[in-house]
């Protein structure tokens, strides 16, 4: 990474200006009241054609209730279409005083959170035109570095189970974290909690906390998920992942959170039916691990020997997926009554 | 006097569970993982341990000669080093590590050379969507090609 000369902090004065003008342009502010890892999450968009396009996802976190938010959102754009020269390129982060900042090429989109991470600002070209996986997981980095001064990580994980307990789901993608969790939405007896990013407490009991009820499927394995068929979310396109939105397609079926109760790495077989295995923790933290750390922007240094003690804290198991996904939520409730 | 090895700080990162050393390389995207006799070596590295300590605290687990041990350590340490992720400590004497299992040959375990197993399939990630620090003309301007390439 290159370190050259120090420049200057992000006027934090200068965003809010910028976004208040978007506001009163747009027609005002559209605010969204989150609970997010039970603490109050506000998220205020300049004008309602923002928010329609980035709330869907956190349809099951969202509060009545007035509390102090202990993080504030502001979240805007310019109604413009990005560049396609910048589509590709490093992401650019900067840290000074506390105050980060994040600028990524391929949405073109700005974070900044004050070094207090009670207050953050999110611009994007066009709140309708971001690729895909900002609208599944929207503010991802922004979150992740306030739920660590919250003392929670972010992890590339999905989680499903039930209010007394649950599993993370880990791997790289494409080893059928999403398949796993999304197989689970016609059982009545599980709840969904993520398919790519949760929040995780690994202080005193190990807890998971859902951060987005949305879920993403390449459209070859659509045929093996028929129940989201009638969910796909619109305007999907034939090179992307189809984007689902749980709470909206399955009323009542996301889960802000529960205990952890076991770490489940996916794996696909040409077995037909699912089959739970103990799994060694070492593998497990081989597919949690690299994959989370990279994610993070900026890798955090600490997080393996965090992960570690988390895959220590509870059992560890492999999930030999089969053709037949109808047999994969039994196994996952086997596993949570062991 | 054998010259100790240190583990590449700050890029890599690593953690023993189970037994089973992961690691981690953060600038390349790679990562590794050790078991068995490699995990045993990588622990002597740790406590300070140079080749031959190294290779001491190796015949004190195993059941092999002196010269295929020195030998396994010898290619190992190699291709750690190559990895970029340990560096001769040329400043530090190893120190002698007494072995941590008995020498009286009862208890040694059958001897398979250690392998550094090597996973890339992270960087495509790096490659993607690599994170560098803004240039010199300020945020948020991006650095110029060269810096970006850093």
């Amino acid at each position: 990474m290159s370190r050259t000369a120090t420049p200057e902090a992000p006027h934090v004065e200068s965003l809010q200006e910028d976004f208040e003008r978007a506001a009163e342009a747009a027609g005002g502010v559209a605010e969204l009241r989150l609970a997010v890892a039970a603490k109050p999450v506000r998220i205020r968009f300049a004008g309602a054609r923002a928010a329609e396009a980035l709330r869907p996802a956190f349809a099951h976190l969202e509060t009545r209730e007035d509390e102090p938010p202990a993080l504030t959102l502001h979240v805007w754009d310019s109604g413009t279409p990005r560049a396609e020269a910048n589509a590709a390129g490093a992401s650019y982060y900067y840290e000074q005083d506390g105050v980060r900042a994040l600028h990524q090429p391929a949405s073109d989109v700005f974070s900044v959170l004050t070094a207090e991470a009670d207050t953050g600002w999110f611009w994007m070209p066009d709140a309708n035109g971001l690729p895909y996986w900002d609208y599944t997981a929207p503010f991802r980095h922004l979150l992740s570095w306030w739920l660590d001064a919250q003392g929670l990580r972010q992890v590339h994980g999905g989680a499903v189970g039930t209010g007394d307990g649950g599993v993370l789901l880990v791997g790289p993608g494409g080893s059928g974290k999403s398949t796993t969790a999304l197989s689970t939405l016609p059982d009545q007896r599980l709840r969904y909690a993520g398919d790519d990013y949760v929040a995780v407490g690994s202080g005193g009991a190990p807890a998971v906390h859902s951060l987005y009820s949305s879920g993403k499927v390449h459209p070859d394995d659509l045929h093996r998920l028929p129940h989201l068929e009638p969910a796909l979310a619109d305007g999907t396109r034939p090179d992307e992942k189809a984007v689902f939105y749980v709470e909206q397609a399955f009323p009542g079926r996301s889960i802000a959170g529960f205990p952890l109760r076991a770490i489940v790495v996916p794996r696909v077989t040409d077995r037909r039916a699912a089959r739970a295995l103990p799994g060694t923790r070492a593998e497990v933290l081989a597919a949690l691990a690299p994959s989370t750390i990279f994610q993070l922007h900026p890798p955090a240094r600490d997080a393996l020997a965090w992960m570690a003690g988390l895959v220590r804290a509870v059992p560890t198991f492999v999930l030999e997926l089969g053709s037949d996904v109808e047999t994969i939520p039994p196994e996952l409730l086997r596993i949570l009554e062991r | 006097m054998t010259t100790r090895f240190r583990v590449n700080s700050p890029s890599v990162i690593h953690e023993t569970i189970e037994g089973e050393v992961i690691l981690i390389d953060l600038k390349t995207g790679t990562y590794y993982s050790l078991r068995d006799s490699g995990a045993a070596v990588w622990q002597a590295l740790q406590n300070g341990a140079g080749e031959d300590g190294i290779a001491a605290e190796l015949r004190s687990r195993y059941d092999a000669s002196d010269e295929q041990i020195l030998e396994a350590v010898r290619q190992l340490l190699a291709e750690l080093e190559r990895e970029g992720l340990i560096q001769a400590d040329e400043d530090e004497a190893a120190t002698a590590v007494p072995p941590s299992a008995s020498d009286d040959g009862a208890a040694r375990l059958p001897f398979s050379a250690p392998v550094l197993e090597k996973h890339t399939d992270m960087q495509d990630l790096i490659l993607l969507d690599p994170v560098h620090e803004v240039g010199a003309e300020g945020w948020p301007h991006p650095a110029p090609p060269d810096e970006a390439t850093a």
